[in-house]
């Protein structure tokens, strides 16, 4: 089939597809409506009961913690299953280890300001992705975004050219490591809730009073868990592909 | 009172959705192919946060409004915060596998994987 | 607020057509960081500042780079052949 029959008949069936979606979304509820029960429901719930501020930490570190479990089980496979799909075909050769050190490494030049800023930057981010995840409860915030930043954090390091630096945090046990302890964190926190209190991640540490710092029960430690989680799965996701650049080479 | 702005996030999403499967039908390279499905997938995005969308109301965060006033929905914010993550390593998985396909095939073309090789 | 949201969804559906229709790769893994922090602005007009926080990192900075990554691996075995 060649192109432009194959653009032809996609772009029919897209415009068929987009007027039954167009005529679908006119019984999606307007804007002035109440929201759904549901989420009426939650938002009461996660400020009532849980003491936590932020509904939206609320709903997904307790009320509705075991989609978030699903999401992390999602993101460990995959950290750990990117290593099996890239693994080393007959063609490729590993790079001389020697030649990985920075200074014989014909890698793109760096200019001074761009390292410089990167590597300024990257402990203040770290920090405040830590930041983020801890309060959560509070205000804006949690455990996916502060994961994230802290992710960004170990990129920058990669963008100020220090591949070896950067390396040996990502092959290190210590990634390994972190990603093991937010994942079994959260498995043992839904377990002790679920034999305590008879469902799972139920909350069994006390409440606090609504605003402070320890409040909301098991919602900031299941966050700081989840925030190490998601940072370790993404660094490992950049540095499996890194690499693949930087240890493999073809044969001659 | 519905006005037709109310609707306006909702057209934008049928169009990303289309325009996203066009991109992903006609394309002659799979990292474009990927590229495409991540318009494909912030049409879901859109449409979870333009369900929990009001006029009037507030962000879900009580810590410097009172409870009483109107809020959007906090599930379909906690629903699309947790499929971005979702997406990302989706988007990982599937550049591994164009990766592999490439070096195992040497192509990036979705044409020439006619059939299995090797 | 209105007329931000209006504006803000045209730049979406432009900033997304140009995602698609562009053929260099490396162009389009450009473009789709800066459609990336476009809809982050967009999530936060919906009062969404939770979702906007995740999408500015993730689709703003982590997608392009993985695909920045893939890329140069596989341009570098092309320029070897």
């Amino acid at each position: 089939m060649s192109m432009s029959i194959r653009k032809f008949i996609a772009a029919i069936s897209a415009i068929i597809l987009g007027v039954l979606l167009a005529i679908g979304m006119f019984y999606m509820p307007a804007a002035d409506d109440e929201i759904a029960a549901y989420g009426l429901l939650l938002a009461d719930l996660s400020v009532d009961e849980r003491n936590s501020m932020n509904t939206v930490s609320g709903v997904l570190f307790d009320l509705r913690a075991l989609d978030t479990l699903g999401e992390l089980i999602a993101l460990f496979t995959v950290s750990a299953g990117m290593n099996i799909i890239l693994r080393k075909v007959s063609k490729e050769k590993f790079r001389d280890k020697r030649l990985l050190s920075r200074k014989s490494r014909p890698a793109v030049k760096v200019s001074d300001t761009i390292r410089s800023l990167c590597l300024a930057l990257a402990a203040p981010m770290a920090m405040y992705g830590l930041y983020i995840c801890v309060r959560g409860h509070l205000t804006i915030g949690g455990g996916f975004q502060g994961g994230v930043i802290i992710a960004s954090a170990l990129i920058l390091i990669y963008l100020a050219g220090f591949f070896n630096v950067q390396e040996k945090i990502a092959h290190n046990v210590i990634l390994n490591l972190t990603e093991s302890i937010g994942m079994g964190g959260v498995l043992i926190a839904g377990l002790v809730g679920l034999f305590l209190t008879g469902s799972l991640f139920g909350n069994i540490l006390p409440l606090g009073s609504p605003g402070d710092f320890f409040s909301g029960g098991m919602i900031p430690i299941l966050s700081v868990l989840v925030g190490f989680e998601a940072a370790a799965a993404l660094a490992l996701i950049v540095s499996h592909l890194q690499s693949q650049l930087l240890e493999l080479e073809e044969k001659p | 009172m519905t006005e037709l702005t109310d609707f306006l996030p909702y057209i934008v999403v049928v169009w990303l959705a289309i325009i996203g499967l066009y991109g992903m039908a006609t394309s002659g390279n799979l990292f474009h192919l990927i590229m495409c499905l991540c318009v494909f997938q912030s049409s879901i995005w859109i449409l979870l946060l333009s369900i929990g969308y009001r006029r009037e109301a507030t962000a879900p965060i009580f810590d410097d409004v009172s409870p009483e006033v109107s809020v959007i929905d906090p599930v379909m914010q906690a629903l699309s915060l947790t499929d971005i993550v979702v997406g990302a390593t989706i988007v990982a998985i599937l550049l591994t596998i164009a990766i592999q396909v490439h070096k195992r095939l040497g192509t990036l073309d979705p044409n020439q994987l006619n059939s299995i090789q090797k | 607020m209105r007329t931000l949201l209006v504006i803000n969804l045209l730049v979406v559906v432009i900033a997304a057509t140009a995602v698609v229709f562009t053929r260099n790769t490396t162009y389009q893994a450009i473009i789709l960081s800066l459609y990336g922090f476009i809809l982050a602005a967009l999530f936060l007009i919906l009062h969404s500042p939770d979702v906007a926080m995740a999408q500015g990192v993730v689709n703003g900075i982590i997608i392009p780079l993985i695909i920045l990554l893939s890329l140069a691996k596989v341009r570098e075995r092309e320029e070897i052949k």
